[in-house]
């Protein structure tokens, strides 16, 4: 049995943005994961001697100020970088989506304060997020998903809210709550498997945004701590020679927007794919 | 309508001052002392204590909560322990630099990114269109950081028009001073460029499908003439917002940005403020920022109201 | 000569054609009805003669307007537009621009028509005065005026530039049932005093026949049927024709019934409020009263209709007897347990049932027919999971629909199928009372009498009690044994149906029937 009927599936792949994005995506994830297991050279070795080196068979893309091997270094910061920005997703997802929709759900001054809570958080940037908590706490990875999570809680509130909203009045939650259904039965059986979409597109374009936020939290020594590293550490490190060897503040920096670009394109794709008005057309056709 | 406006100063008024419980109470509970952190490791018991009495830290919370709030009505936003002046003289000496920049990265990104979506809509489909959003897709994912990199790179370094860094004051020099904000701004509002082009496109081109759009087509005026007397006013309404949050970002961005251009601005005075554990001087900055923010939605809300009749109606039926 | 002259327009989307080689005219004066089912492609062929197709739409064919063809330009297009041929939309809620001011939108439809002359606000209220609507209204926005009132306002923009052609696409199927009528009288009085000709596309084939001489029949994008009404009406040649009007007067069997016994279900005194949002901390509003006051039974065994207005309160009565919504004031009996709401007892839940009006919505997409079908059924404790499928079976079965249709998802089913199964879910259960919210408003003209004539049989088979809500007399007539008249909360009248449709008291119930246009041709026979 299968959860979407046969037409919607072939479009789904049909999206050529969707495609390229979801593909390329997958690659730089695959690259990050990969070097959980192995990477062309360890890069806690220092090597100042083979500082700076040009692209060589040895070095695909060169070496570093400290002589580390850049692949190495890419491939371990993209690592880094998609886990910051996928625990803050995780961090947001997980406590928004069920406050937008006990928000729906209950309304009243329970919506009201969950909409408070929300325009609150919407005031304060990740960044001051971020500042507040390593004054208090320091600076560290896992102080920057914290910060970018905060932030990311009430967007994911907000599309869940909506969503939601919209379902509400349907006929057939109506029907369920005949059926003696209680609230967080509705919500999982037939609120989210409805917005599932929504939330995952969301995510998919606050992915994209996380690795930017971890990037310049981590280029103003917020995020990410030596010896760890990521594609935003390595262009705080590149500003001080970036006179002398721009490629080190290139690659990374082209590594994030290849990187952002895919995601955005994946969400995007994702979304034109959801759109209501493609939908309803497709909904027609289906029923003809 | 002064209604309306009112209700939101209220909200707003009530957003500032949780946000200041929240600031001070995350504060308070940090761990280390400022005074021994001021004294440091070797000071006596006696000295530390004297110290605390003489900030005002032995007082409860709650009273020192509201001496903070109350001192900020005033202008006294206290005493930083580490610079030893004003908190609020410091904060005011730095807005010379943070306000202009963000002022002119708003213009910017308003001036490049409207025009743009607007053109991408109209010509939607064509090859213009296309080019413009790939250019747009590629500006939402640069880091403004690292684009403030690459423009020192070639403006600074290489071309030697601009300077790569660094700030002339104002009273000395008004043109150097324009002149070393000119890529910091840019820096900043590029990324926010390319999302303003996105929104603006989108919603002029839901508005192109509209109802009411295809009425004013009925009534005699041609596809483009129609957008333009009702379509971009409908479609200003999600932009509206989009703006008021970018102001956020904005503010947000100048944090980072001041550090890639050593501009003397808030943000610096922040992180140099963390690294010294200067509690009075953070929480008093972060304050700032915030109030910045909310006040520009509280500005975002009544330009909403105004722009749409359905807000600031009495009757809503 | 005719004023519009349409010659084989074939209009296509990716290469589907919605309009099929459709060819018609229109006179000059004539008033020309398009009828036919959401989907029919009418809606196209009125676009298509305004210019106003979507960009992806591709046309083929002659459009000849007063002996020239139609220029392809925009800009040409867009001159003719309002000052020749002007059209009246289905969306009153949407089409007008929710920025400006009623008066504005039309004295720019003035303006562009050329008709300006002299003072503008003297010609704007002159306008809204011919089209029923005060001069004050010209003030206010889009949003502040009510369906009706937008309506006319569309109507005010299109009369404004003196057009030979008025188009109209169901112009009234966004109303309730007194503005309908309204607005269709007006079209009719302003149609004849300009001599204006009109394209009036609609599905209720009596507002055609009320208002049209010529009738085009269009199906699936082709002509099934055209010529002069009295030969179409009464003397219908195609299947398709006999088949709107054998629906548009359904007259249903009489069968054998349960006997109408004691009371099943009493009301007393049941009222509810809802809080209104407040504009702002400093204007609260007075809650909205929904249901004033509301005392009735219901007697096991019969059919209860009731009537009323849009926003009389009868969904909100109904939400409250089933249990989705909760009264402020008063109380429900039913089976002598007392209950005011989303109280009522577990226990009998499975007594009462829903069937909702919008079969599309009220099914989840992404669960299957079947899923949905039994959803019920958990109100079933401790009976045993066999009786359960046969259960599944016997209702499917009892609507008239295949077992093996249930691991099929909705969006597979027809209206008038979901409507089915929207019925058998509702009696899956086997409850006593069901609740039937504007059953077949929702559903094409042409299944509307199959789903009531079901619907008259399972509560013979089942000795079923039904409450029926709905702003249609006719199937009132034919339904119900008791008629109850809602208006603003409160019920001002109750009779049987002949009692009260033929010698109505209240006023609000003259209205009602004086609203309901007249039948239509003679008995087809099938």
């Amino acid at each position: 049995m299968t959860d979407l009927p046969a037409p919607e599936k072939r479009v789904w792949l049909r999206h050529p943005s969707l495609r390229i994005g979801a593909v390329a995506s997958l690659v730089f994830l695959l690259v990050g994961f990969v070097s959980i297991a192995w990477v062309p050279y360890p890069i806690e070795v220092i090597n100042v001697g083979a500082a700076m080196q040009d692209p060589s068979p040895a070095h695909w893309l060169g070496t570093d100020h400290l002589g580390r091997d850049m692949l190495s270094m890419i491939m371990k910061g993209t690592l880094t970088s998609f886990v910051v920005a996928a625990i803050a997703v995780a961090i947001g997802a997980l406590i928004g989506v069920p406050l937008g929709l006990a928000a729906a759900a209950w309304g009243g001054p329970a919506e009201w304060f969950i909409l408070r809570v929300n325009d609150f958080l919407f005031a304060f940037p990740a960044l001051i997020i971020a500042i507040l908590i390593t004054t208090i706490f320091g600076p560290s990875a896992i102080n920057a998903m914290i910060a970018v999570g905060i932030f990311n809680i009430p967007v994911f509130a907000r599309v869940a809210r909506g969503g939601a909203l919209s379902l509400k009045t349907l006929d057939y939650v109506g029907a369920a709550r005949l059926a003696g259904m209680g609230p967080i039965e509705i919500a999982r059986r037939h609120i989210l498997p409805n917005i599932a979409s929504l939330i995952i597109v969301q995510a998919t374009i606050q992915l994209a945004l996380g690795i930017l936020a971890e990037a310049s939290l981590s280029y103003v020594g917020l995020g990410t701590q030596p010896p760890a590293t990521s594609l935003g550490l390595m262009l705080k490190d590149a500003q001080t020679y970036a006179l002398l060897k721009p490629s080190l503040a290139l690659i990374p920096g082209i590594t994030i927007i290849l990187i952002v670009v895919a995601l955005n394109l994946a969400g995007d794709g994702l979304r034109d794919q959801l759109d209501p008005k493609l939908r309803r057309l497709g909904g027609a056709r289906g029923a003809a | 309508m002064i209604r309306f406006a009112l209700t939101k100063f209220l909200g707003l008024a009530a957003t500032l001052l949780v946000a200041a419980a929240i600031t001070f109470a995350a504060l308070d509970i940090l761990p280390g002392d400022p005074a021994r952190f001021i004294l440091g490791i070797n000071a006596t018991p006696d000295a530390v204590a004297a110290l605390r009495e003489q900030l005002g830290l032995d007082a409860p919370a709650l009273q020192r909560f509201f001496g903070w709030i109350g001192g900020m009505f005033v202008g006294d936003f206290g005493l930083s322990y580490t610079q030893g002046q004003p908190v609020g003289q410091l904060i005011a000496g730095r807005l010379g630099v943070t306000i202009p920049l963000t002022v002119i990265a708003m213009i910017l990104s308003a001036g490049i990114g409207l025009p743009i979506g607007i053109l991408a809509a109209r010509r939607r489909g064509s090859f213009a269109d296309a080019g413009l959003m790939v250019l747009a897709q590629l500006g939402v994912a640069i880091p403004n950081f690292w684009f403030g990199m690459l423009l020192v790179l070639l403006f600074s370094v290489t071309l030697r028009w601009l300077p790569p860094g660094g700030f002339v004051p104002w009273g000395e020099n008004p043109f150097a001073a324009f002149a070393s904000l000119i890529l910091p701004s840019i820096a900043l509002a590029l990324p926010q460029a390319a999302i303003l082009a996105r929104v603006m496109r989108t919603a002029l081109v839901d508005v192109q499908g509209s109802d009411y759009i295809r009425t004013a087509r009925a009534k005699g005026l041609t596809l483009s003439e129609a957008v333009w007397k009702h379509g971009v006013r409908n479609a200003m309404l999600p932009v509206l917002t989009i703006l008021g949050l970018q102001f956020a970002y904005l503010v947000a961005g100048t944090v980072i940005v001041e550090n890639v251009f050593y501009l003397p601005g808030l943000g610096r005075l922040i992180f140099d403020a963390i690294s010294a554990r200067d509690l009075i001087l953070v929480r008093s900055s972060v304050i700032i920022l915030v109030l910045a923010v909310i006040g520009t939605m509280f500005l975002t809300d009544l330009a909403y109201a105004w722009v749409d009749p359905r807000l600031r109606s009495r009757k809503a039926e | 000569m005719a004023l519009l002259k349409v010659d084989e327009l074939t209009v296509r989307f990716g290469g589907t054609p919605v309009l099929d080689a459709v060819s018609f005219e229109i006179g000059k004066g004539q008033r020309f009805g398009v009828i036919g089912e959401s989907g029919s492609g009418k809606t196209m062929s009125a676009l298509a003669i305004m210019g106003l197709l979507p960009e992806d739409a591709e046309l083929s064919g002659t459009l000849i307007f007063d002996r020239e063809p139609l220029p392809a330009d925009e800009e040409a297009r867009a001159k003719l537009r309002g000052k020749r041929i002007a059209m009246v939309f289905q969306e009153p809620m949407t089409s007008l621009n929710p920025l400006e001011k009623a008066g504005a939108q039309v004295a720019e439809a003035m303006h562009l028509a050329g008709q300006a002359q002299g003072d503008p606000r003297a010609d704007v209220e002159r306008l809204f005065v011919e089209v029923g609507l005060e001069p004050g209204h010209a003030a206010r926005y889009p949003h502040e005026l009510s369906g009706g009132q937008r309506q006319r306002v569309m109507i005010a923009m299109a009369l404004a530039g003196k057009p030979d052609l008025l188009i109209c696409d169901e112009p009234t199927s966004a109303l309730d049932l007194i503005t309908q009528r309204k607005v269709i009288d007006l079209i009719d009085r302003i149609c004849s005093d300009r001599g204006m000709a009109l394209m009036f596309i609609s599905h209720d084939l009596k507002a055609v026949a009320a208002l049209c001489t010529k009738i085009m029949v269009v199906r699936r994008g082709k002509v099934v049927e055209m010529g002069d009404k009295l030969d179409v009406l009464g003397h219908p040649k195609h299947d398709y024709t006999k088949l709107l009007l054998a629906a548009g007067r359904h007259r249903a069997r009489t069968l054998m019934r349960a006997p109408i016994s004691g009371d099943m279900l009493v009301a007393r005194d049941l009222t509810k409020r809802f809080r209104q949002p407040d504009v702002s901390i400093f204007e609260p509003r007075p809650p909205l009263t929904a249901l004033d006051g509301v005392n009735f039974t219901i007697r096991s065994g019969e059919s209860l209709a009731l009537v009323g207005p849009s926003g009389s309160g009868k969904s909100t009565l109904a939400r409250i007897i089933v249990g989705l919504d909760r009264a402020t004031k008063g109380e429900l009996e039913f089976d002598h347990q007392v209950y005011h709401g989303t109280d009522l007892p577990r226990t009998l839940r499975r007594d009462i049932s829903l069937v909702f009006q919008d079969p599309f919505g009220s099914f989840n997409p992404r669960l299957t027919i079947g899923e949905s079908v039994a959803e019920p059924l958990r109100l079933e404790q401790g009976a045993e999971f066999d009786e359960l499928g046969r259960r599944i079976v016997e209702v499917v079965q009892a609507v008239g629909l295949s077992p093996d249709m249930l691991n099929r998802f909705p969006h597979e089913f027809s209206g008038g199928q979901r409507q089915r199964f929207a019925i058998a879910r509702a009696l899956i259960t086997r409850p006593r009372l069901v609740v039937l919210d504007e059953p077949v408003s929702a559903l094409d003209v042409s299944v509307r009498g199959e789903v009531l004539v079901l619907l008259n049989r399972l509560r013979a088979d089942y000795g079923l009690t039904f409450l029926v809500i709905s702003h249609d007399l006719d199937m009132v007539r034919i339904v119900a044994d008791r008629v109850m008249v809602m208006d603003k909360g409160r019920i001002i009248e109750t009779g049987t149906p002949a009692q009260l449709l033929d010698k109505p008291q209240e006023p609000l119930t003259k209205e009602l029937i004086a609203a309901s246009l007249p039948d239509v041709g003679i008995v087809p026979v099938l």
